[in-house]
């Protein structure tokens, strides 16, 4: 299973490599000698209050990838409803129960982009900014 | 002890338990060093022998036949005698046989020695070409490794012809070679050793094969013309003795065939693989204009008839549109399987390999397993999928 693995992920990379998603500015493995853990960084969108920042997340590649998803968490602090504040964890139904081989690191990062503009306020794991955003809906 | 007859036996130390010398076998002085366990020093059980690699190998495996001497002495005569014995069976093994040179010599003689292009003192090494009217023939000959005893032979015959096949017989001859009859390797859809009897010599191999290979040239010309104008999924690199073809027909399908060595140009056996939507009409094509096969034509002309369309070649397209990768691990090849469970959904078709996909869907809690058939939902599309169980 390494093998095939190991395959895959140099697949990925070189997908990203050749034709990288615009505001993913960074999927690669951390450092050379270990394909289990990856960096990226995530350009916030524009118009959103997340544009001109940029986050860097890591990812935890687990050996049965892609049969189970990778554990993807956020090392630079971000305030956002569905994103832990301390730890960066990310509540993301694809990155849990949703997951399929179908998706690839490079997509659920795009998953997580998309997330920041988008924040599901019915599971937050920030209660403050959520409170924050329901106040905001309510306003408008 | 007789310092007369080990005169290169020194002590290693006051006690008598360690000696290092050298033993002299055929004029050959081979260094060793002995040590003997003292508390046990009526038998030279527990004697330690240390030596060379050389050495080492020789004894190997011939321990217990040292173990009954009581006196340094008499173990070391022993231990002379073995290695004697040793080193004139290993040089019996090196020397062969004198027929064996002498059948080898009229061999050579009788396929001509100006065809020989080299050979060396030992007769390890030979290597012949051989001129047939309308042919070239290359015979080559190489003794692999003295351990493994082996002389391989490849013969190289290209032909004049237009396609200009490479052929190569490898033919290993055992050490009793005449008497024992020679090992044949060929690549030819039939074997060549059946017919062979122990009397068959180089030439008679030769011409056998010559024999097999006219035989064969029809069902090659078939075969080739599938290779050149088709895309070939499996086998990956055909040889000749290769009867199957699995070639991509474009839309995730393929079609396999098997065709019939004693009559390539007859109805061959045919397997569409794909999604049912596609298959469907294929297979429909396929069992009514079956009747209409032409001898005249080749496999290709023929199938692309029945099936009423062109079959994906070389020139028209490339070879990544076919080779598609399973969606799960993203290679083609999985332990020499290819990717042959496709989504039936005709806008996903996305291939799978079975043991991939069986990983995935026995891993989802919707799954629903029946006998040993999974049935799941695509990771890609979601639409209903079946798979087999996957044993491992």
């Amino acid at each position: 299973m390494t093998d095939t693995l190991t395959r895959r992920l140099i697949k990925e990379l070189m997908e990203f490599r050749k034709d990288p998603a615009p505001d993913l500015k960074d999927l690669t493995p951390e450092k050379e000698d270990d394909i289990l853990v990856w960096k990226a960084i995530l350009e916030g969108e524009r118009d959103t209050p997340y544009e001109g920042g940029q986050w860097k997340l890591r990812i935890n590649i687990p050996r049965n990838y892609p049969m189970a998803p990778p554990n993807i968490k956020f090392m630079t602090k971000i305030c956002h409803p569905n994103i832990h504040f301390k730890s960066g964890e990310i509540c993301l139904d694809v990155l849990k129960n949703a997951w399929s081989p179908a998706w690839t690191l490079q997509s659920a990062c795009i998953a997580i982009r998309l997330l920041l503009s988008n924040p599901e306020p019915s599971s937050p794991l920030n209660c403050d900014a959520d409170a924050e955003t329901r106040w905001a809906t309510n306003l408008l | 002890m007789n310092s007369q007859t080990f005169p290169l036996l020194i002590p290693e130390d006051t006690e008598g338990s360690s000696y290092l010398g050298f033993i002299t076998i055929k004029g050959q002085e081979i260094p060793f060093g002995i040590h003997i366990d003292q508390r046990n020093a009526r038998n030279l059980k527990n004697a330690h022998l240390r030596g060379s690699p050389e050495l080492c190998r020789l004894v190997a495996g011939q321990e217990h036949r040292l173990e009954q001497c009581s006196t340094l002495e008499e173990f070391l005569i022993d231990l002379k005698d073995l290695l004697e014995q040793l080193v004139t069976k290993e040089e019996n093994e090196l020397m062969r046989s004198g027929t064996y040179y002498s059948t080898l010599l009229e061999e050579l003689d009788a396929i001509g020695w100006d065809k020989l292009q080299s050979i060396d003192h030992a007769l390890k090494n030979i290597s012949l070409r051989i001129k047939y009217i309308g042919q070239h023939a290359l015979l080559f000959a190489c003794r692999e490794a003295i351990t493994y005893n082996h002389t391989v032979f490849n013969v190289l015959i290209s032909h004049s012809d237009s396609s200009g096949r490479q052929h190569t017989i490898k033919v290993i001859l055992p050490s009793s070679y005449p008497s024992d009859p020679p090992i044949v390797h060929v690549d030819l859809p039939t074997s060549i050793s059946i017919s062979l009897h122990s009397k068959s010599g180089l030439r008679k191999i030769i011409s056998l094969f010559q024999e097999e290979v006219k035989q064969f040239q029809d069902l090659w010309l078939l075969l080739e013309d599938f290779d050149n104008h088709t895309w070939v999924l499996e086998p990956d690199k055909p040889k000749r003795s290769d009867l199957m073809r699995r070639i991509a027909l474009g839309n995730h399908c393929s079609l396999q065939i098997d065709v019939d060595v004693k009559n390539p140009r007859g109805i061959c056996e045919c397997r569409l693989f794909g999604s049912e939507k596609t298959v469907g009409p294929l297979q429909d094509r396929l069992n009514k204009n079956l009747m209409r096969w032409d001898q005249s034509l080749t496999i290709r002309q023929n199938l692309e008839a029945i099936l009423e369309m062109n079959f994906p070649s070389p020139l028209t397209t490339s070879k990544s549109e076919f080779n598609v990768e399973c969606g799960i691990c993203y290679s083609y090849r999985l332990n020499d399987e290819i990717p042959s469970q496709t989504c039936n959904n005709e806008k996903c078709g996305q291939p799978f390999h079975r043991a991939c996909l069986y990983e995935w869907l026995r891993a989802i809690p919707t799954t629903r397993q029946s006998f040993n058939m999974l049935f799941g939902n695509c990771p890609y599309c979601d639409d209903n999928i079946t798979t087999m169980v996957v044993e491992k």
